[in-house]
């Protein structure tokens, strides 16, 4: 059995040393396979990165009447504070708004005549809350509805937002779907090709598949080299295209990072999941080098 | 039926056996051949006689539609697929068209033989050196294929041929693409590996070889035997 093994390996190597060419471009087709799968990888990243972005820009104003005093307020923000959909509540009070007002409208007469007219502050404290999903807005506001505080609650901007956040759902939404079907379209497509080289490679040999036969090989003896073959292109496939990946990166970062205020990096990204990315690549490509190996070389037993 | 009716007594056994390709092809008809160990016969005939279909008969490369073979007293009719390789390690092939491994050199493609057998690596250092020396090519084992000669190359496969030290040798149109002198020597080594007790099966439609041997000689035409000679010539 170790004989055999040993066998199979140096049988191996010795295919992959001397059809070299041959075997240069069954790598080179996987690597090119491979860096198209995981561009579209970090395409996919890059869109759920933005639409996050997106999401975390959005938030919700609860607007006290003035009435209420900033304790209660305060203590609401606590109760609210507990609730897990929750991301984070930030208090508002009611001189910061009004600041906020006057820096805003500073040029319109109409209302910096209206706040003098007043002379006192109109407006009451502002919770603002941010959720960890859009779905759970209309939950925490249904839970604000039916709560004790309910009569505290002057106005809320959420029904603003709403148009706005369902279109940023539907859109989200598109995003995924697409992304998968350009993923699985793709992964097709690589199979594929995949596929195709490996199937060619074998072919070639094809007719030396039908001497060994003739000499008195079994299945498995052919077979075995073929396998290690495979194996070896998965394994040097993937090594080559994680090293040929990183230099790519580091020159698309700055870009990246510009447009995502320094917030998200590709690269760091790459390292902090290297080990999964090398794992998923390995095992998909090992996977269909085996497979095609062994349907391909099957092909040509019957001698 | 020869004189010797014990048939665990033949090498090679061909009972009625007929094969047929799709649709109506008949390759062989009614083939009845009883082979001693160590003789040396010599099947001639026309192309398209069906002489190489009882080599692939014989080695399993085809399934017969009827009739049976039996080969050292083992009944191949109806053998099954992975009992194949078993079968082809007691029969050494010589092809035509050589049949080596290209990217394999000679020592390569005759330990390959070996190897299949699963022989450890110290048998096969110590008996490919040997069997290329038989052939005249221990100085060229090193070299691969493209660059032997026809009859080096042939000598090549004689030599794997020889690997399992098998009680059968077929030699399917040897030298069929060698000149005169290879053709010889070929021809020699056949008649020396036959002296040392191995069967010997020749297929030819070269007369000077056959009627250099004063072998058995049979003649095939339209896939049926029409002569079976001891000591015969080549009569067609």
């Amino acid at each position: 059995m170790l004989v055999s093994l040993i066998r199979a390996i140096k049988f191996a190597l010795q295919n992959f040393r001397r059809n070299i060419w041959l075997s240069a471009a069954t790598i080179s087709i996987i690597i090119l396979t491979l860096i198209s799968v995981s561009f579209l990888g970090f395409l996919n990243v890059l869109t759920l990165q933005a639409v996050e972005a997106v999401k975390d820009r959005i938030d919700i104003s609860v607007y006290f009447k003035p009435e209420v005093t900033p304790q209660e307020v305060k203590a609401i923000q606590q109760k609210l504070s507990k609730l897990e959909k929750i991301k984070s509540i930030y208090y508002l009070s009611r001189e910061d708004s009004l600041k906020l007002l006057k820096e805003e409208h500073q040029k319109d007469v109409f209302i910096t005549e209206s706040l003098a007219e007043l002379g006192n502050n109109p407006l009451g404290d502002t919770l603002i809350i941010t959720a960890y999903e859009l779905d759970y807005y209309p939950l925490i506001l249904e839970a604000l509805e039916q709560s004790q505080y309910k009569g505290l609650i002057q106005d809320k901007n959420y029904k603003d937002n709403q148009a706005f956040l369902q279109k940023i759902f539907t859109v989200t939404d598109k995003i995924k779907k697409i992304g998968w079907i350009i993923s699985g379209v793709f992964a097709i497509i690589a199979i594929l090709i995949v596929f195709n080289t490996i199937r060619i490679a074998i072919y070639t040999h094809s007719e030396e598949i039908g001497i060994m036969k003739l000499v008195g090989a079994d299945n498995w003896f052919i077979r075995a080299p073929f396998l290690i073959e495979a194996v070896l292109y998965a394994c040097i496939g993937t090594v080559l295209t994680l090293l040929i990946l990183y230099p790519i990166l580091e020159l698309i970062d700055p870009y990246i990072l510009s447009f995502f205020d320094n917030s998200f990096s590709l690269t760091a990204y790459y390292f902090s999941h290297l080990t999964g990315v090398a794992l998923w690549q390995f095992a998909g490509v090992l996977v269909l080098t085996i497979a095609v190996s062994f349907m391909a070389v099957g092909r040509y037993l019957d001698v | 039926m020869p004189p010797n009716s014990n048939l665990s007594y033949f090498m090679i056994i061909f009972k009625s056996v007929t094969k047929k390709y799709p649709p109506k092809v008949v390759a062989v008809e009614n083939i009845n051949l009883h082979i001693k160990p160590g003789e040396m016969v010599s099947i001639v005939g026309q192309s398209g006689t069906g002489k190489t279909t009882l080599i692939k008969l014989l080695i399993a490369e085809e399934r017969l539609t009827s009739g049976s073979i039996i080969v050292g007293g083992w009944d191949i009719t109806q053998i099954k697929k992975r009992e194949r390789p078993y079968l082809r390690r007691q029969i050494g092939v010589i092809f035509q068209d050589f049949k080596l491994l290209p990217k394999k050199t000679a020592f390569e493609n005759v330990s390959f033989a070996l190897a299949v057998a699963g022989k450890t690596d110290k048998v096969i250092q110590k008996t490919v050196p040997q069997l290329l020396r038989i052939v005249g090519l221990e100085d060229k084992q090193d070299r691969y294929p493209r660059h032997l000669s026809g009859g080096e190359q042939q000598r090549v496969v004689i030599a794997r041929a020889l690997a399992h030290k098998p009680k059968i040798i077929v030699a399917d149109e040897p030298t069929g693409n060698l000149d005169a002198i290879n053709t010889r020597e070929i021809i020699d080594l056949l008649v020396k590996i036959n002296s040392f007790g191995t069967t010997v099966l020749l297929v030819t439609h070269d007369r000077e070889v056959v009627n250099s041997l004063k072998k058995r000689v049979i003649t095939l035409a339209d896939g049926r035997i029409v002569c079976d000679v001891e000591k015969g010539r080549y009569v067609l």
